[in-house]
């Protein structure tokens, strides 16, 4: 190992220590605090969040490592200023989840005692069969997406530290799952602000190396007209009109049915956070999706005469070759906060899931005996579900899959066709019944993931598109035919 | 804060959603259109193609904007309904003390 390199280890070794220090002190400072159930604290942080926290781990949980190395990178050497509008579409996701999920399900999670997306849907829908579907299929794509992370971020290790990946994977989960296993929900957010902040700082030291290397942009549209022409057009690098188009559907707004966002409208503390989150989070959510992606299409002009095995490796590169070792590894904190901060939520909405939505409510259901064994060993289940699940994904990334940026797209897609209508019609729409809700899903995931597997794609446009149109074609055709007398008293009292 | 009922709590939700669909709306048209409409003109804005800076760095601005404005004129506070947890939590209290 080169000297720089290990002064890189060091950084990386330390930035982790840090957040589990303070995802474990702070957590147990505020579960201490609250007088709530245990489920409550560990599952949803006691609702106790504030805008600012709540704004930060939305945007955390939700930028990931495409945002800060696999998108940036493939501006640099494949799409050019189109993966930065790409990008751009991101911009309102922040507002979007919060001003269309966030005071409902305060509301109804508040009333009903949900602290996951199944508890909401279980109250809303009364359908058992709707809750053990979404929640397998929710535990798939997390998996999916999990394994794009672990992936990741591993490889960014290996990549500045010269680790071989399976140590760089093994030192990654551990202290990930370590704090997000003994922390709880309350870490996971916590943590998640602190990553925020370190996105941000590392943007900012990333777009202002890349400026300050670039030196005068007129040079360097000329090196770049020679290296990736059409670097300065919308559709001359290989996007169709149709896939740009698609991108606006898959994040910019099915992105309200990603059940890792959407659950942290139960966690908020009242409506004036919300309010400060979804300012403070579209501020923040843009600065870092627009910022990486016009610094990476710019050091595009940087990387010259250099051969990557795929554009994942090109980021990691440009930062050795224009910052000081030092500064370089504070940078890489970034996009290891934004694995950190994906990978947590998905773990403790997964352990969350398992626990109370699928043994919780199926298996101890209200059998007496059965539920005080329950109550009494929650938390070491849950501690050892989060755990199990987080080994799972490790084992599996062990031998990983292709480029991240796709995988992960691939996840999203298929939480969204599968969250999306029950969601958002379960909020407007009052013949919204439960089998309208299960046939969306189960269409929208069967049409999304056939569309994927035969590549079914007309004028270049995304699986989601066909697997959210056509569910919510389900939706509302199997809702009008369904609710004959209306919905329950019940639901209608709750949640509308 | 405002004092609601439920009812005009769910009502008040359901214009605040419209209101940020609406929101998402414009964004979304400016985006796409600027983007496509400016995307042959040849002229670099801040080291940015000018369709680029138009359409991106427009629609955030206008997210932030528009995100002021929906605060300011649309979105209200209200309670949550804390009553329910709050009495789980008073009971649990209770409950430690009488050991």
């Amino acid at each position: 190992m080169t000297s720089n390199q290990i002064i890189m280890l060091l950084i990386i070794v330390a930035y982790l220590a840090i957040n589990v220090v303070v995802g474990m002190f702070f957590s147990k400072k505020q579960d201490k605090a609250s007088d709530l159930s245990f489920e409550k604290k560990y599952f949803i942080g006691s609702r106790g969040m504030n805008g600012v926290v709540l704004a930060m781990t939305t945007v955390a949980t939700y930028a990931s490592v495409s945002s800060f190395i696999s998108g940036p990178g493939a501006a640099a050497m494949t799409y050019g200023f189109s993966q930065a509008w790409v990008a751009g579409v991101q911009v309102g996701a922040a507002f979007l989840v919060l001003g269309v999920l966030g005071k409902k399900f305060a509301v109804v999670s508040r009333k009903t005692g949900a602290v996951t997306v199944a508890g909401y849907l279980k109250a809303r829908y009364k359908s058992d069969a709707l809750v053990i579907i979404t929640t397998v299929i929710m535990l798939v794509f997390f998996v999916t997406q999990m394994i794009a992370q672990f992936l990741g971020g591993a490889t960014l290790i290996e990549s500045v530290t010269g680790l071989p990946y399976w140590l760089a994977l093994v030192i990654f989960a551990f202290v990930v799952i370590l704090y997000t296993a003994f922390g709880g929900f309350t870490a996971v957010v916590i943590t998640d602000t602190f990553q925020g902040i370190i996105m941000l700082v590392g943007t900012f030291l990333f777009l202002f190396f890349v400026v300050r290397e670039i030196g005068d942009f007129e040079t360097m549209a000329v090196v770049l007209d020679s290296e990736l022409p059409g670097w300065d057009t919308l559709t001359g690098t290989g996007y169709t009109p149709g896939g740009l188009l698609s991108f606006w559907v898959l994040v910019g707004i099915g992105v309200i049915g990603l059940p890792q966002t959407a659950v942290r409208g139960m966690g908020f503390k009242n409506t004036k956070s919300l309010h400060t989150a979804m300012l403070v989070g579209t501020v923040v959510a843009g600065f870092l999706m627009i910022g990486m992606h016009v610094g990476g299409a710019w050091s595009g002009a940087l990387i010259t005469g250099q051969e990557f095995a795929s554009s994942d490796y090109v980021i990691p590169a440009v930062i050795q070759q224009i910052m000081p070792v030092g500064v370089a590894g504070i940078f890489l904190a970034a996009p290891m906060a934004a694995v950190m901060s994906t990978v947590s939520s998905l773990l403790i909405l997964a352990s969350a899931s398992i626990v109370k939505d699928l043994w919780g409510t199926y298996v101890v259901k209200d059998d007496g005996e059965k539920k005080a064994r329950f109550e009494k060993n929650l938390s070491k289940s849950s501690l050892a579900v989060t755990m199990l699940i987080g080994v799972i994904v490790f084992v599996l990334t062990l031998t990983p899959p292709d480029i991240i940026f796709w995988v992960n797209l691939f996840a999203m897609g298929g939480l969204e066709c599968c969250f999306f209508w029950p969601l958002v019609g379960g909020v407007f729409y009052k013949k919204g019944t439960r089998q309208a809700a299960i046939t969306s899903t189960l269409i929208g995931v069967a049409v999304y993931v056939i569309s994927y597997q035969f590549g079914l794609t007309v004028w270049g446009i995304n699986a989601v598109v066909w697997g959210l149109l056509f569910g919510g074609i389900a939706y509302f055709l199997v809702g009008k035919m369904t609710c004959r007398d209306g919905l329950d008293q019940d639901v209608l009292e709750k949640c509308f | 804060m405002e004092q609601m009922t439920n009812e005009q709590k769910h009502k008040q939700i359901l214009k605040e959603v419209k209101a940020t669909f609406i929101l998402i709306a414009i964004v979304a048209a400016w985006h796409i259109g600027f983007g496509f409409l400016l995307e042959d003109i040849d002229m670099l804005v801040l080291g940015m193609p000018l369709w680029f800076f138009v359409s991106t760095i427009g629609a955030f601005v206008i997210s932030v904007i528009g995100v002021v404005i929906l605060l300011a004129k649309v979105f209200k506070n209200f309670d949550l309904g804390d009553e329910a947890e709050n009495a789980e939590a008073a009971a649990m209290k209770g409950g430690e003390l009488n050991d």
